[in-house]
């Protein structure tokens, strides 16, 4: 099957004070439609500036992305306009999304509005439709953002995203700011929407247990290099990398013996 | 033994909010214990940790009875506890050597001089193992990671030898790697001073690394605290057991099917 998205040969350094840093060395992977690849590693470990550069909110130094059938990171500002709704992003945060004073309404239709999607006279079905998708009551329509709980904001980022009908999503720590009841249904969710709509999910954590539950594929990311990738299960049983290896011991678990 | 803290019957309700934020709650915390607290966000495990470190805003009320029995008297902060909470930033002094504000509380409670002060926030940096610790004297917390300025503040907060250290939410923003160090260094930290610790998180299984006993507390009150081991084996509530079923534990089977797409 040919991947959704092809990357290879990505190369970032970024310079200051002085230094430089490679965020980005020679980063190469791929994802298949219908798929959720993981993205794990530390603070620093470049792969948020991963996410960022697939998104196009930098530019890398060396490399190339192929994205539905596009040379991605070759498309003109206005190419792009046309074809960023196909590839979604959703942060940890989901107030640093929005305004938080705007309505759940506005927050969702904005881009159908934008990018023309439907005629105005459809945007509110359009809307009930999506809050439907992610499980939320149509009675919070016109309730402010501000006044939605951590895990109905996720939602409603969610229903934003779906909203663009897009073909992928790329989901920078989604779920770690969100209590760990909620942490678990919005997962679900996910899993649900791929499953009935196809979506692949770049799914970008410092979580393994959560990797462990929505990745199909992991790759194990240090020092701006992919260490280590493979199948989820395969990689979390018999890590290969010191970087993999300390990651997994670092998970806290219920049934483990006490550090001191 | 006599009781480093205890709690009873406290309330806080905060300025201009009619609900309050905990409702009648009563624990004792032996010297040398740690104690976990947790609960979700607004279940009032923070409030509470404010409480017993009298960080609660102007304006909020408390209720109840907040006592240090093994001292006979009230606490003074930084002298008999420390904080460090999620963000290093706000314990640590963005313009102020680490040095400094490492070697404060020694200087200010132990009735140190300058230079034996100075020669205690050396010792205490080598103890939450920074680096080059006499070259990070005189830099200042933006030059570090959070991690490292999670390590600082938890220096700076124990300078004076508190009985108690309070850490609210202290590794929650961390990664996993760093999180997993920083409550490494807590448990030996703890044990090395004689400290005792309240440890307030929204992570059972970090918890139970960590705790002798564990409190939970769920829509402003005390649900159930117990040894860890009890609570994680055989909890009591039906919030401990709803926080239980709902942990994402490394060991739990996949959530999605394997079958590739």
């Amino acid at each position: 099957m040919s991947a959704l998205l092809d990357v290879r040969g990505l190369r970032k350094t970024y310079h200051g004070g002085g230094r430089s840093v490679m965020a980005l060395d020679d980063v190469s992977f791929s994802l298949a439609a219908g798929e959720t690849l993981a993205l794990v590693g530390p603070s620093g470990s470049g792969k948020s500036t991963l996410a960022r550069a697939i998104t196009r909110l930098i530019r890398v130094d060396a490399g190339q992305v192929a994205f539905a059938g596009t040379d991605w990171l070759g498309l003109s500002p206005s190419g792009l306009r046309r074809q960023r709704r196909a590839m979604q992003m959703v942060f940890q945060d989901p107030l640093d999304a929005f305004n938080p004073r705007a309505s759940v309404f506005s927050a969702i239709a904005d881009p159908i509005r934008i990018h023309r999607l439907a005629p105005r006279n459809l945007w509110r079905q359009n809307v009930l439709n999506l809050l439907d998708r992610v499980q939320l009551p149509a009675g919070l329509i016109d309730r402010a953002i501000h006044e939605i709980s951590g895990g109905q904001r996720q939602r409603v980022a969610l229903a934003r995203a779906l909203a663009c009908q897009p073909k992928m999503i790329v989901l920078d720590e989604a779920v770690s700011a969100l209590d760990v009841s909620m942490r678990g249904q919005i997962l679900d969710l996910l899993i649900d929407l791929q499953a009935r709509e196809g979506l692949s999910y770049l799914f970008v954590s410092h979580d393994l247990a959560v990797v462990n539950a929505v990745a199909h594929r992991v790759a194990v990311m240090a020092e701006g290099r992919i260490v280590e990738h493979g199948p989820t299960h395969a990689v979390l049983a018999a890590p290969a990398s010191p970087m993999a290896k300390s990651m997994i011991a670092a998970v806290p678990r219920l049934n483990a013996t006490r550090t001191s | 033994m006599i009781d480093l803290i205890r709690l009873e019957d406290v309330s806080v309700t905060y300025a201009g909010q009619s609900h309050p934020a905990v409702v009648d709650l009563s624990l004792a915390l032996a010297p040398g214990e740690k104690l976990a607290i947790i609960g979700e966000s607004g279940s009032g495990k923070s409030t509470l940790a404010h409480a017993i470190a009298g960080l609660l805003p102007r304006g909020a009320s408390v209720k109840g009875r907040i006592e240090w029995p093994a001292l006979g008297r009230p606490a003074t902060p930084g002298a008999d506890f420390g904080v460090v909470f999620q963000d290093p930033g706000a314990s640590l002094n963005p313009v102020l050597r680490i040095g400094e504000q490492v070697a404060e509380g020694a200087q200010r409670h132990l009735g140190m001089d300058w230079r034996q002060a100075e020669r205690r926030a050396l010792e205490l940096l080598e103890a939450v193992h920074i680096p080059n610790p006499q070259a990070v004297l005189r830099a200042f917390p933006h030059q570090f990671s959070g991690g490292q300025r999670q390590r600082i503040a938890i220096a700076a907060a124990i300078a004076a030898r508190p009985r108690l250290l309070i850490a609210d939410e202290a590794t929650s923003a961390l990664d996993t790697l760093v999180q997993a160090e920083i409550v490494a260094l807590l448990a030996n930290l703890v044990t090395a001073e004689q400290m005792a610790l309240v440890f307030i998180t929204h992570d059972i299984a970090l918890a139970a690394r960590l705790a002798d006993r564990i409190a939970v507390v769920h829509r402003t009150a005390l649900v159930e605290i117990g040894p860890t081991r009890a609570v994680i084996d055989a909890p009591r509530s039906d919030y401990t057991k709803h926080l239980l079923a709902t942990h994402i534990d490394l060991s739990d089977p996949p959530r999605i099917g394997m079958a590739r797409p």
